[in-house]
């Protein structure tokens, strides 16, 4: 009495969670121009725009909400970066330690989008959502911030307090997934 | 009826079987019949009893409306009631039974109440059952009983069902040739398009007749077209139904993945629910052939037209061996046709209309007998089949034997998700059905549905013919509503559509009306003696068909029924097996019980630990918020109702939150950790709440304020160590460290890690919260076990957390805090920033604020026996509730028992004797009106 399901055709995308890594939080109320004139001066590229991340050697910098930006990096540089992104910020923000507030899963393989339409609501398949992209969603009732960092790879952060229901889910999903090859 | 295989033709795999079993005895069919069609091909007719009456039924269609054929399929979890055995294709091992007959189909006890159909009119539950309340009692364990269209599966689905959002430029919903020409036209530009079909193939009425379109034969322009959408990367969606059309071109679909009663392969899903947006939407969702009203019209063997030449066609099934088509139009013509083809005898086609002179009408009438201004009567039975019927024809009666009737009222368009999405309907005469006029959302209905078949009818078709029998002319066949049932409610002056469908139950099964409801609608009017679109309609709701409820509620089933956070230290928790407790979506230690302790036992062992000498809990799920810039202090005197500016760097105190109508949302404590650094704890159940606060009042109230504010509640892990030895083990982990004061603040480490240790207490003892960051909080919390346990102390849940801070009169969001309270009813009055600048502070002015007489307020409760919690506060029992009781414990150090409630007027009744009521629980306690602290009043014990 078994049949053969009319699965989404997929390569099964793969994830897993990365090494703890220190997350700043950069917030400025005001001279957005001046501040990101400083930032564009000190790294090489400016703050990203809205919606938006740009990778800085081995920083990244996500755009997180208006006139905020996390900025991940490994965590031997985090005390270094967290002065320098301060003096950056001068009197016009201020950043915060948030390294523990979320953990980052890379999902990778081609198909990593079909895997993200699953318990969600984002259009993850749009071609515009393309590397450099960033969007904060739900998969499963969990909030997630979406980090397309290439075609092929795709870094998910989520609260730690639910990244063991948000991986055991994915589990469930990428198993139902047929594989192409 | 005698049902058989042609030798030829149809859309089904003649090379291969499939066996199954209907009531227990094996069939075969081949792959793409459906089970309705692979009985009929094997001489089966009854298919169910009906619902009221347990009359017999056969197969009336050959899709999703299907109203009679209803079976139950599958075993064990995967049984699935009332689902319509021409919309379930047919798979190896596949096991049906049909519904509501005892002890068999053939003979069923339940066709008595068929006897007592005079006695069971329109509303007679209403009628019937009626006189004392105590009666309900009585004629419920018999309702219960009769109520309901199949039985529920009794274990635990095992499946899995999946949620999956798609977005495309153009969703066409329907595979017919009109919703493939437009998939076909949409995709040319290489849009994003979405095509969606209910049944397991594409081609809708090209599967009926198999005419041609653009020159080719019907099959083989499917198949080019479908290879065309293929290419340019169109979604195909087969076994898919749009079951719902919401608000900005939402729309749900459910796509079997296997079908009822099937197992899945090994980790796959049942079903998948879709949630679609799309920016264009094609409705190409057909139309349904409406059947006719004459008695005995539900007998097995009377089928619509349609349906008939669908099993002819698609399935190589003819239905019967000899026939009689009924009809008000020129498509039903075309059924006679492909049964005479397929071998079946014609015994007369017998047309409402008058003379007609259509190609097809004139072809017939030199081929078979038709008879014009001719009408059914009433259909005749012998057992469960059809042996022949009763005509008018030109005011006389005429006997014609047949097994066969084939039936036309003429066509419904499907305009159940143009409805859904707020569209309008207009009424076509020539057709005689209503179909889409204008569109509320971005959507267009295309081919049959919206009315364009050149197919005339006429609601007049939908009369019964004079002197029909109407007690036995059904018009609602699932629910067994008859045209007598309608002509009586109207008579007891159910005028309104609305009322007329709840009264009678018209069209309120699970068909939803699909083939009745226009039939039932027609006659209204006819009785009203008003046009049909006069009459109204009733509204069209999703799903338009059913679904299974494992297909909504998706992944959250089981360990899934919600999503768990765990704390950081959630895992060591694990290991010291403690008694859980959900707070919110938190999953956190109530009690860490010591071999068979009980969890109040082990709570008041942990408490007196604390009261005694030490004890640590985990409270990393407080919210927690760092607020930065020249102007934290500012905003966080807006935000709190409590003094903050004043504040030095490495001092805090406790705070409060008020909402803007003036009531207490929140508490917690502020802490100013820099000279522009704060740091605001607030609840755990609450901290959601309070992030979307904090955001508001910065970006609304306070917009031009340079402040900058982070969320770092998962980024801090936190361990209150409580008691009057909590210092000592502080300087042991620290040592070196300069204890701070209570309400200070210091840094440090503890087993290598940076630790921020706030003096703070929740207890009413000496305690200190120390918070690390998450990922490094483990070992913090190991070395603190150790130097407690070494101290005599033991950690401790949230059990003996609610003891220690009932008995030490603090409040709690969700208890006091209850979304009702001002700070003077609970007593915070006296701590409010009399500057008056926080968020809150104009509405406590309003009168109804300003004066407290008849307003819960907080107070203590004190007994010599367990106080119930949550019960109301009495004078007397019984007696008017003038409160309730909000949190309650035994003492921890003392004999007797304490609790915090909510009294009217209370802080006014000190003293008073009232009862603590829960009749519900059936317990009481009397107790005392004290005030609500109960352990150290003058705060000696957390001071050094």
């Amino acid at each position: 009495m078994t049949a053969k399901a009319r699965a989404i055709v997929t390569d099964a995308p793969r994830f897993h969670l990365q090494p703890r890594q220190a997350l700043l939080r950069l917030e400025l109320w005001g001279n957005a121009a001046a501040v990101g004139t400083n930032f564009a001066a000190a790294f090489g590229v400016g703050l990203p725009a809205a919606s938006h991340a740009v990778s800085v050697g081995d920083l990244r910098v996500i755009w997180r909400e208006p006139s905020a930006w996390m900025v991940a990096a490994p965590l031997a540089a985090s005390q270094d970066l967290s002065a320098k992104l301060t003096e950056i910020a001068g009197p016009d923000g201020a950043v915060t330690d948030i390294s523990g507030a979320a953990v980052r899963c890379t999902l990778t393989g081609p198909d990593w989008r079909a895997l993200l339409t699953h318990g969600g609501v984002l259009d993850a398949e749009d071609p515009g959502f393309a590397p450099g992209c960033v969007a904060g969603t739900i998969v499963e009732h969990i909030n997630i911030r979406i980090d397309v960092v290439s075609e092929d790879q795709a870094d998910v952060y989520v609260a730690p307090s639910y990244a063991v229901d948000l991986l055991r889910y994915w589990e469930e999903v990428v198993g139902s997934l047929s594989v192409k090859s | 009826m005698s049902g058989s295989r042609t030798s030829q033709g149809g859309v089904i795999d003649r090379a291969r079987t499939m066996n199954f079993t209907f009531d227990g005895r094996s069939y075969q069919g081949h792959p793409g019949d459906t089970l309705a069609s692979a009985l009929l091909a094997q001489g089966v007719v009854l298919f169910g009893r009906s619902f009221k009456y347990h009359r017999p039924r056969g197969v009336m269609s050959a899709g999703v409306e299907e109203p009679n054929a209803l079976v139950g399929v599958g075993v064990g979890g995967r049984f699935e009631p009332n689902t319509r055995a021409t919309d379930l294709f047919i798979y190896e091992g596949l096991v049906a039974q049909s519904q509501n007959r005892w002890p068999s189909l053939g003979f069923d006890l339940g066709a008595v109440i068929g006897l007592l159909g005079r006695f069971l009119p329109a509303g007679f539950y209403y009628k019937a059952f009626l006189g004392k309340p105590g009666l309900w009692k009585f004629y419920e364990h018999f309702i219960r009983r009769a109520a309901g269209l199949g039985r529920p599966p009794t274990e635990p689905d095992p499946d899995t069902y999946e949620h999956c959002a798609a977005f495309c430029e153009v969703l066409v919903v329907g595979a017919g040739p009109a919703g493939l020409a437009a998939a076909l036209s949409a995709s040319v530009t290489g849009e994003r398009v979405i095509l969606v079909e209910q049944d397991c193939i594409v081609g809708g009425s090209l599967l009926r007749d198999m005419v041609d379109i653009d020159g080719q034969p019907a099959q083989r322009w499917i198949d080019q077209t479908l290879a065309t959408l293929a290419a340019r990367g169109a979604r195909i969606l087969t076994r898919t139904t749009a079951i719902g059309y919401w608000d900005h071109d939402l729309l749900t679909l459910a796509q079997k993945l296997v079908e009822p009663g099937q197992v899945p392969a090994k980790r796959q899903a049942a079903q998948r629910l879709w949630r679609v947006r799309a920016k264009r939407v094609v409705l190409a969702t057909g139309a349904i052939e409406r059947p006719l009203p004459f008695a005995g019209n539900d007998r097995p063997g009377v089928m619509l037209a349609q349906a008939v030449r669908t099993y002819v066609n698609r399935f190589g099934v003819v239905p019967g061996s000899k026939a009689v088509i009924a009809t008000c139009n020129d498509d039903a013509y075309r059924t006679a046709f492909a049964l005479a083809d397929a071998g079946c005898e014609i015994e007369a086609i017998l047309d409402s209309r008058l003379a007609g002179q259509t190609e097809i009408v004139r072809s017939a009438v030199a081929r078979f007998p038709v008879r014009f201004e001719a009408q059914v009567l009433e259909a005749h039975g012998s057992g469960a089949g059809l042996i022949g019927i009763t005509s008018m024809v030109g005011g006389r009666n005429f006997r014609l034997d047949c097994d066969l009737l084939a039936v036309s009222g003429g066509f419904s368009p499907v305009a159940h998700l143009h409805m859904q999405a707020g569209g309008t309907l207009r009424w076509n005469e020539d057709t005689g059905a209503f179909a889409p006029e204008t569109s509320r959302q971005n959507q267009v209905t295309v081919g049959s549905a919206a009315g364009e078949d050149d197919v005339r009818s006429s609601a007049a078709a939908l009369s019964p013919p004079e002197g029909v029998d109407a007690k036995h002319t059904f018009v609602d066949f699932q629910n067994d509503v008859t045209m007598a049932d309608i002509d009586l409610a109207w008579q007891e002056g159910y005028r309104s559509v609305e009322h007329l469908k709840r009264y009678t139950t018209l069209g309120m099964a699970t068909d939803q009306g699909k083939t009745s409801n226009i039939v039932g609608l027609a006659r209204l009017a006819q009785l009203e003696g008003r046009p049909v679109p006069q009459v109204g309609l009733t509204t069209f709701r999703p799903p338009y068909t059913p679904v299974t409820l494992g297909l909504l509620a998706g992944h959250a089933t089981s360990k899934h029924l919600a999503v768990i956070r765990r704390p950081p230290l959630y895992n060591l928790h694990v290991e010291q097996k403690p008694i859980w407790l959900p707070s919110g979506y938190w999953m956190r230690p109530r009690a860490y019980p010591v071999g068979d302790e009980s969890l109040h036992a082990a709570a008041m062992r942990e408490a007196r630990s604390v009261r005694t000498n030490v004890g640590w809990v985990d409270v990393s799920t407080l919210g927690k918020f760092e607020v930065v810039g020249p102007d934290a202090a500012a905003f966080l005197e807006r935000v709190c109702a409590t003094t903050v500016a004043k504040l030095a760097v490495g001092r805090g105190r406790y705070t409060f939150m008020l909402r803007e109508d003036g009531i207490v949302m929140d508490d917690g404590t502020v802490w100013r950790i820099g000279p522009q650094r704060y740091l605001l704890t607030s609840s755990t159940g609450g901290a959601d709440k309070m992030a979307h606060h904090l955001a508001y009042v910065r970006q609304v109230l306070c917009p031009g304020l340079k402040v900058a504010i982070a969320n770092v509640q998962e980024h801090w892990a936190g361990i209150a160590v409580a008691g009057p030895k909590a210092k000592a083990v502080l300087a042991d982990l620290a040592p070196g460290l300069e204890i701070p004061r209570h309400m200070s603040v210091a840094r440090s480490e503890i087993a290598g890690v940076p630790v921020l240790i706030l003096a703070a207490s929740y207890s009413g003892e000496r305690a200190f919260e120390i918070y690390a960051a998450g990922s490094e909080s483990v070992p913090v919390w190991r070395a603190i076990a150790t130097q407690g346990t070494d101290h005599g102390g033991c950690a401790y849940g949230l059990e003996a957390l609610e003891i220690l801070r009932i008995e030490k009169g603090h409040v709690v969001v969700g208890g006091e805090i209850d979304g009702r309270r001002t700070p003077h009813d609970l007593g915070l009055h006296r701590i409010l920033n009399p500057s008056a600048a926080y968020v809150g502070a104009p509405a406590l002015q309003r009168p109804a604020l300003q004066s407290s007489a008849g307003r819960l307020r907080m107070v203590g409760l004190e007994s010599d026996r367990p106080i119930p919690e949550g019960s109301m506060l009495v004078s007397s029992i019984p007696g008017n509730p003038q409160g309730h009781v909000t949190g309650a414990g035994q003492r921890v150090m003392d004999d007797g028992y304490v609790a915090m409630g909510l009294l009217r007027d209370g802080a006014d009744r000190m003293g008073e004797q009232l009862v603590a009521w829960s009749p519900t629980r059936d317990s009481m306690a009397r107790v005392s009106v004290v005030e609500p602290v109960f352990y150290d009043r003058e705060g000696a014990r957390y001071r050094d």
